[in-house]
């Protein structure tokens, strides 16, 4: 998924970290528009990225993108309407809040992923933004300590030696 | 000694009591300013049913809000004041989650649906922008205060 593994700059953050990622290195089953492009601010291009975070129980994935595409609200909400569906992803809860603005939430039965979805008109720019924000969670349960495995493995072998 | 020879009554309708009981004073006036500092971000629209934010007469500052210019820079002042607010909003009303003082406050679900995306959003954009113009430091309180209020951030 990540191209040039080993050359890229790698974001450190106190509980995880960040790596940018291009479009075509967007998680495939997340769909995007032909026409996506990502969202530029103020100061550029968003940085779209892949954050890993750990936590004492668990290692939280998450993949985020800004997009921005010219069709209309509508016709991109269509657009994921259909998409989604069709790659099994079952809705979890969809807001139109007003005409220019809506967000959707997904999971995968098959793979607990979670999606949402943040959509935005923009008519001065003639684009519909996409805020999408792809999330897995990984269990984690913490090595045993190192000092109980010597523990088991040495004491059996003092007893015998010192017979 | 003077006896009272009547008795004063005072009858308050129960929900607005209960309200009154419920949410400290201020937290409305915080939880506006939030969504103010929000909807900076989303081109002045109305949040969670506060008021959108109405930009200074400054035609630069205007198109900024309305054509989403804004910098990373720019959002590290808003978050450092959304910080703030909500630091505020739970040190009134410790305890309650997000979702439970926007109950209490009034607003519908799908208005309390507005606010806390608004806040995930801003969560996500706040990570993109760590360390491009976003203080590290603020962006980790955001985050531990959007906890403190029950906001999933995943």
């Amino acid at each position: 998924m990540v191209k040039n593994f080993g050359q890229r700059p790698i974001y450190r953050f106190h509980n995880g970290l960040r790596i940018e990622i291009d479009r075509d290195e967007w998680p495939s089953d997340v769909p995007l528009l032909a026409s996506a492009t990502v969202n530029v601010l103020g100061d550029g291009p968003f940085h779209n990225y892949w954050r890993i975070v750990f936590l004492p129980d668990m290692t939280v994935e998450i993949t985020a993108g800004w997009w921005s595409m010219p069709e209309s609200l509508d016709d991109v909400l269509k657009f994921y309407e259909v998409e989604m569906r069709t790659l099994g992803w079952e809705l979890q809860e969809s807001y139109r809040f007003s005409e220019r603005r809506a967000s959707v939430e997904y999971c995968h039965p098959a793979t607990q992923v979670k999606v949402s979805m943040s959509f935005q008109r923009w008519e001065t720019r003639n684009e519909t933004t996409a805020l999408i924000s792809r999330t897995l969670k990984h269990p984690y349960a913490p090595p045993v300590e190192e000092e109980e495995i010597v523990e088991e493995n040495v004491e059996p072998v003092l007893e015998e030696v010192t017979k | 000694v003077i006896a009272l020879s009547y008795a004063l009554t005072i009858t308050i309708p129960a929900p607005q009591v209960a309200r009154a009981a419920s949410l400290a004073p201020g937290t409305e006036g915080l939880l506006k300013q939030t969504a103010i500092h929000l909807s900076k971000m989303e081109g002045g629209v109305s949040i969670g049913g506060f008021p959108g934010f109405e930009p200074p007469d400054d035609e630069k500052y205007k198109q900024k809000i309305k054509n989403k210019y804004y910098s990373a820079r720019d959002v590290n002042d808003w978050v450092k004041e959304i910080n703030n607010f909500l630091k505020q909003i739970i040190e009134k009303n410790p305890g309650m989650t997000l979702e439970e003082i926007l109950t209490k406050q009034g607003v519908t679900p799908t208005q309390i649906g507005e606010f806390m995306k608004a806040l995930r959003n801003l969560k996500i954009t706040v990570e993109g922008m760590d360390g491009y113009g976003v203080d590290p430091a603020r962006a980790k309180l955001f985050v531990e205060l959007l906890l403190k209020l029950g906001v999933t951030a995943w």
